[in-house]
């Protein structure tokens, strides 16, 4: 304890040693009141240990606070097995050092305490020690504050803060929390990965994180770091690397509890392959529109080519039903060709078989390699081949005993380079009644295949009908296309 | 909205058209109306190709896709002259529209007289 220093003021009456002793006397008092006091205020509990004597004391505060019964003894053995087991080495050792160590005087440790009114205790003991001229201890002397309350609230702390930064990390989509500077203080890992990023942002600024937000965004920061919400459904990211990434992104300010804002968060959801599925889905649309207008017009066509031929309205629905099965089998094999490329092989197949020939059969060959077709002159050549083949079995090869039909084709070069195929269809063995003028016979068939396949496919074409004979050869240009060569 | 060799006849059109049986009728129904079909053709370069040739084309039918190509760039040059020219298409005509530097659209099938009444006025 401190001496009260000598005033001036008290000079003239210190001549009384009565009056002196009175008057410390009365000043001992009141300094004692205040530290009674303050420990109330405080709560803490005070021990003093004599080492000359060995022996332990505390006031009734810090005895009840370590929960002893109110004749338990005062000794520093029963305040040594109050102290946490394990706690107590470390306490041990502090207070040992002390009393080996002249110098290390005080002590300010923190360290848990058992109670059996109260369960485990969090303490906070500060303390001196008192020593003589050669350094050896004469006391020790300290108090004990219960800091449980605020331990556990600090616990409890620590935990919230745990939590929500286990909530940001998992959290199912990318989420930004950041402070007025605009630095990091949690982010979700949907966040690091949807942004391609590694490693620990916290603390780091947004905008050295993403050199490349532009202005634009910036502005849209600063409004909210002013109170705005905004949004966006749709709204691109240029990346550093020229990438650019489509977002939905909404950004709030958060408030502390005082109600001020404290900086921004961040919630975004990378719709780049979204709105990729939806560019595709519409191309797929306008696709199928294409084709299926388009397809009209060829109905249209065929109608009226049909039409043309036929005289009775019988002959014209039994003409034009077969084209439009025609018609049907070819947008088939066309819906399929993403994943079944087609070939003109499988093509005359196809429209053999379907009037029941196998292309295997006696009666007609088929031979040729493989040679892949590209999409948009599949159904021209498709329906060409399918006059060619109703013709045959109609009036031609098919429609006798003896008739035999031959389909070949072969990849031609020209001296340029450029390759074609070149098919020869050849019927032989044809009853020589039938008559070569019949214009039912040689009508949409052979303008198909004389006019339309060389304007639409810039196809060369020959189309010669002779007594017992008929030969056609179709050769169309080649494009090469992904590794190899499709008719054009 | 009369000029003066609005009726004259002998105009001459260009018809860019991928389906033969589509362009031959189409053709036809022209030579009706008493216009001079130029082509048909089938694809862009022999449109080119025609354009380049022939001095004297008072307008032009523009089939939008022909076997996968666009058919815009026709339409560029036709500009340049100073040549009206229509699209048809199988597409929507407003997805079309958006390419067609504000030539008119028309979705297939469609009566040829519209086509003729979009490029002079009337027939």
């Amino acid at each position: 304890m401190k001496r009260t220093p000598p005033t001036t003021m008290g000079r003239g009456k210190d001549a009384d040693p009565i009056e002196r002793a009175k008057r410390i006397e009365e000043e001992l008092r009141q300094s004692e009141q205040l530290l009674r006091l303050a420990m109330e205020a405080s709560s803490a509990g005070a021990w003093n240990w004599n080492a000359r004597t060995n022996e332990s004391n505390w006031d009734d505060r810090y005895h009840e606070m370590y929960g002893f019964a109110p004749d338990e003894p005062r000794t520093y053995e029963g305040w040594l097995g109050r102290v946490h087991p394990d706690d107590r080495p470390r306490v041990v050792a502090r207070l040992e050092a002390v009393l080996r160590t002249p110098g290390d005087d005080e002590w300010n440790i923190e360290f848990r305490a058992v109670s059996p009114r109260r369960g485990v205790m969090w303490m906070h003991g500060l303390g001196r020690a008192w020593r003589d001229r050669d350094g050896q201890v004469l006391s020790l002397s300290g108090i004990n504050l219960d800091i449980t309350a605020r331990k556990r609230a600090e616990g409890e702390l620590r935990e919230s803060e745990g939590q929500l930064r286990l909530f940001f990390e998992n959290a199912p989509s990318a989420v930004a929390m950041l402070d007025l500077d605009m630095r990091y203080l949690a982010a979700s890992r949907r966040w690091l990965e949807d942004f391609g990023l590694s490693g620990d942002l916290i603390g780091r600024s947004h905008y050295d994180v993403f050199p490349e937000i532009p202005e634009r965004w910036k502005a849209i920061h600063r409004r909210c770091m002013a109170g705005a919400v905004e949004r966006s459904d749709d709204d691109s990211f240029e990346r550093a690397d020229g990438s650019v990434q489509w977002l939905r992104w909404e950004i709030h300010p958060w408030r502390n509890a005082i109600g001020e804002i404290g900086g921004l968060i961040m919630l975004s959801e990378d719709v780049t392959e979204t709105r990729l599925w939806r560019e595709r889905q519409q191309v797929l649309l306008d696709e199928m529109q294409h084709r299926t207008r388009n397809l009209i017009t060829v109905v249209e066509a065929i109608a009226q080519q049909t039409m043309r031929a036929t005289s009775s309205m019988d002959a014209f629905m039994a003409q034009f039903s077969i084209r439009l099965s025609a018609l049907s089998r070819v947008q088939g094999l066309l819906s399929r060709s993403d994943r079944t490329p087609i070939t003109i092989g499988a093509l005359i197949s196809m429209e053999l078989e379907a009037l029941g020939l196998h292309s295997g059969g006696p009666r007609a060959s088929v031979e040729g390699p493989n040679v892949r077709l590209r999409k948009r002159s599949v159904q021209t050549l498709a329906l060409a081949i399918h006059e060619l083949a109703t013709n045959a079995q109609k009036y031609g090869a098919l429609a006798t005993e003896n008739g035999r039909l031959s389909v070949t084709w072969r990849i031609e070069r020209a001296a340029d380079g450029d390759a074609c195929l070149a098919l020869e269809w050849i019927e032989t063995g044809i009853v020589q009644r039938l008559d070569r003028a019949d214009p039912q016979r040689f009508g949409y068939g052979r303008t198909l295949i004389e006019k339309a396949l060389p304007y639409s496919l810039s196809a060369k074409t020959t189309f010669e009908v002779g007594d017992r004979e008929f030969r056609c050869s179709i050769t169309l240009p080649l494009e090469r296309l992904d590794g190899g060569e499709v008719a054009r | 909205m009369t000029k003066p060799e609005a009726r004259s006849p002998g105009r001459r059109v260009l018809v860019v058209e991928d389906d033969y049986f589509v362009a031959d009728s189409l053709a036809l129904a022209l030579k009706a109306h008493g216009i001079d079909v130029l082509g048909p053709v089938a694809n862009v370069d022999e449109a080119l190709e025609l354009i380049a040739r022939d001095e004297r084309i008072d307008g032009a039918i523009l089939d939008v896709n022909l076997k996968g190509e666009l058919v815009f760039s026709v339409g560029d040059v036709l500009r340049t002259r100073g040549v009206p020219y229509v699209f048809t298409t199988g597409y929507d005509a407003s997805s079309v529209a958006r390419h067609a530097g504000g030539a008119p659209c028309f979705e297939k099938p469609v009566p040829p007289a519209q086509l003729i009444d979009a490029l002079f006025g009337e027939h």
